[in-house]
């Protein structure tokens, strides 16, 4: 009868997969590689949600529901992969499980990313900038520059590791305060 | 940097080749194998996956946040050496053009914050990402929010925007607009802006309106039916609504409006509102519960008057002349036939590529803003035929006190479900069903409105299906309380 987009989903319901965005995407990212693949998923991952909104007790717990259609959509994702996965399907149910158990812990960290950021030197910043700007990799950034992309990547590393460490001094700092 | 486990350095090594891509087969293994023997591990991978996820999630923001060159952590910051391998001039070489790079990042930035702070990002826009590309794209919903003062709060049918010059004809739930023009389509549609303030105003049924805050709130309803729940406006910069026909001014209350080309009527349901007839300039206060009503004629003071009480039955059986506001093709009684409304298509709601989805529907108004009120008890009967067996839809549009949208409700049968009901003396049968659905049984169409309230008015009554080929006639529509049906019978 009557086209069921005759009636979205609430706007609560809305609110929080919106809310969700940014968390399934780096939950995702866990089980899937790719920059791409990882969008793929999280489509539709948002695909699922949109249909099953009707179905979500709004009693329950939004996150760890939501969470698990990722991993769902992810497992099925990899299996439609003509390549060889990396991890086979018992690690990526614990690296799941795990993901999921850690989710609030994984908000705080990327939170608290923005902040470390904002600390690091102009030259490493400009380098995340280039290495995330959409389309590069380290393979064009190397050639453009003559170098060797593991050199390159090497650079890269320790920016990342400064971030990390900043993130839980952070952290370390706010539980402590 | 703190070890947590023994082979860190190794692992790191690998995690940082898998976010960079330049992990070889025999890398990969080991870092399978790894990751399946050690906890710790995982933890690790963890981190850095979602801080990779992270960055090209937030990249356009991480970039634009320049630094405090003043800042005290940032010698504590840097990592254990300097990046030896990359001079300056190696960075901006691989940046590009620094002043392309900065428009990017500038224009990247704008889509984040309106994007993520915003509820820019709904699901919708979401859903409607292209798929298979590197580059997040620019947000659809994005281009919208370039000043935007309302946000679609709620929706049900379909919606288009225009700014006059941008059209949007497939409006969502949580789209920021700027100021602009809206339609509505459908009987059953309905639409609800909030402004920043809070302030909300629902259009329901086909209707179209333009709105812009430029200071100040202001509308115009060409068409259609409007609530509005107005927040207390500034001093001296009252909300005002414009309809052909009159001019509405709001300092904060709740009310609705109907306007066509010649007439506008107006309800108050809280506080009071300042009501002028475009005619001639009269002025006249409404204060709560009362209606007034602007036309072109002038011949009569404008006047607030208390609604008389409305009645808890209401018969329509189409023998006389076509009721004004209901919709659908009028047929006359004959050959053994009653009088009758034959479905006539209307655009029930749009596919996403703009393409119309049409229901065929009667649709029963009469008196504005409602024409029947609700009780626990009352029946809705409809005696209707169709040419082949169909889903039939039954939807009720509410009207709360002094006229204000209260949401559609609805009930869905099939046309063998519904008892045969011929006239019996014309012993030609001619397909006629009669159904009764209890108030009880209509359903939220959305739950935006999710309370069918007793004492709310019946403003719209729609009977339709998806299929033409139905070819749906009603014959008569009937809401009552059980007493007066048990006269009736």
């Amino acid at each position: 009868m009557p086209a069921p987009s005759d009636c979205p989903p609430s706007a609560e319901f809305l609110t929080q997969v919106t809310r969700a965005q940014r968390s399934l995407y780096g939950f995702i990212s866990t089980l899937v590689l790719g920059h791409a693949d990882v969008e793929d998923v999280l489509q539709e991952t948002n695909l699922v949600l949109w249909r099953k909104a009707a179905e979500f007790d709004s009693r329950r717990e939004f996150m760890p529901w939501a969470l698990r259609i990722a991993q769902l959509q992810s497992m099925a994702h990899l299996q439609k992969q003509r390549r060889r996965p990396l991890y086979d399907s018992a690690l990526l149910d614990r690296i799941a499980d795990e993901a999921v158990a850690d989710v609030v812990a994984a908000d705080s960290r990327r939170q608290a990313l923005a902040h470390c950021l904002q600390k690091l030197p102009e030259k490493h910043r400009r380098l995340v900038a280039a290495r995330y700007e959409p389309g590069a990799s380290v393979n064009a950034m190397a050639a453009t520059m003559g170098k060797q992309p593991k050199a390159v990547s090497e650079t890269l590393r320790r920016v990342r590791r400064t971030l990390l460490d900043c993130i839980k001094r952070s952290l370390t700092l706010d539980a402590s305060t | 940097m703190t070890r947590i486990f023994p082979q860190q350095d190794m692992l790191e090594d690998l995690l940082n080749g898998l976010l960079d891509k330049t992990l070889t087969e025999a890398d990969e293994a080991r870092l399978a194998r790894l990751l399946a023997e050690s906890a710790e591990a995982r933890v690790l991978y963890r981190e850095w996956r979602e801080l990779h996820a992270a960055l090209h999630w937030d990249y356009a923001r991480a970039a634009m946040q320049w630094p405090d060159t003043n800042s005290p952590d940032q010698a504590a910051l840097l990592p254990p050496g300097p990046p030896a391998e990359l001079g300056s001039a190696d960075q901006w070489a691989f940046i590009g053009s620094p002043a392309l790079t900065l428009r990017s990042l500038l224009f990247r930035a704008s889509l984040a914050a309106a994007g993520l702070v915003t509820l820019a990002m709904t699901l919708l826009a979401l859903l409607q990402l292209p798929r298979g590309h590197d580059a997040r794209p620019p947000s659809r919903t994005a281009s919208r929010v370039t000043e935007a003062i309302v946000e679609v709060a709620s929706l049900g049918g379909a919606a288009s925007w225009s700014d006059g010059g941008k059209m949007v004809s497939d409006l969502a739930l949580g789209d920021r607009l700027g100021a602009g023009t809206i339609s509505l389509e459908g009987e059953s549609a309905f639409l609800t802006l909030r402004f920043d303030d809070g302030t909300a105003v629902t259009m329901a049924g086909e209707a179209m309106l333009e709105f812009a805050s430029r200071g100040q709130k202001n509308i115009v309803l060409r068409h259609g039916t409007l609530s509005v729940d107005a927040q207390p406006q500034p001093p001296g910069r009252p909300m005002l609504i414009r309809t052909p026909t009159a001019e509405v001014e709001v300092v904060g209350t709740i009310f609705s409006v109907t306007a066509d080309s010649s007439q506008t009527q107006l309800g108050v349901e809280e506080g009071s509102v300042r009501f002028r007839r475009l005619a001639d300039g009269q002025v006249v206060e409404v204060p709560e519960n009362h209606t007034a009503t602007a036309s072109l004629v002038t011949i009569k003071p404008m006047a607030a008057s208390r609604p008389g009480e409305m009645l808890a039955n209401y018969l329509q059986t189409f023998d006389g002349p076509p009721c004004l506001r209901c919709r659908g093709k009028w047929l006359p009684a004959e050959n053994g036939l009653p009088s009758r409304a034959r479905a006539v298509p209307y655009v029930a709601n749009r596919n996403a590529d703009g393409t119309p989805i049409v229901h065929y529907g009667v649709t029963v108004r009469d008196e504005d803003p409602g024409f029947v009120i609700l009780h626990d008890d009352s029946v809705v009967a409809v005696r209707f035929r169709t040419a082949t067996p169909q889903a039939v839809r039954v939807m009720i549009g509410m009207r709360r006190p002094g006229g204000a949208f209260g949401g559609n409700f609805e009930a869905k049968i099939t046309t063998e479900s519904a008892v045969r009901d011929d006239d019996v003396k014309d012993g030609t049968p001619h397909g006629w069903r009669r159904l009764e659905i209890p108030v009880r049984d209509f359903m939220p169409a959305c739950p935006a409105y999710p309370n069918l309230t007793p004492g709310h008015a019946i403003g719209m009554l729609l009977v339709d299906t998806f299929s033409n080929e139905a070819q749906l006639e009603v014959a008569k529509v009937f809401v009552s309380r059980p007493a007066a049906r048990a006269d009736s019978e």
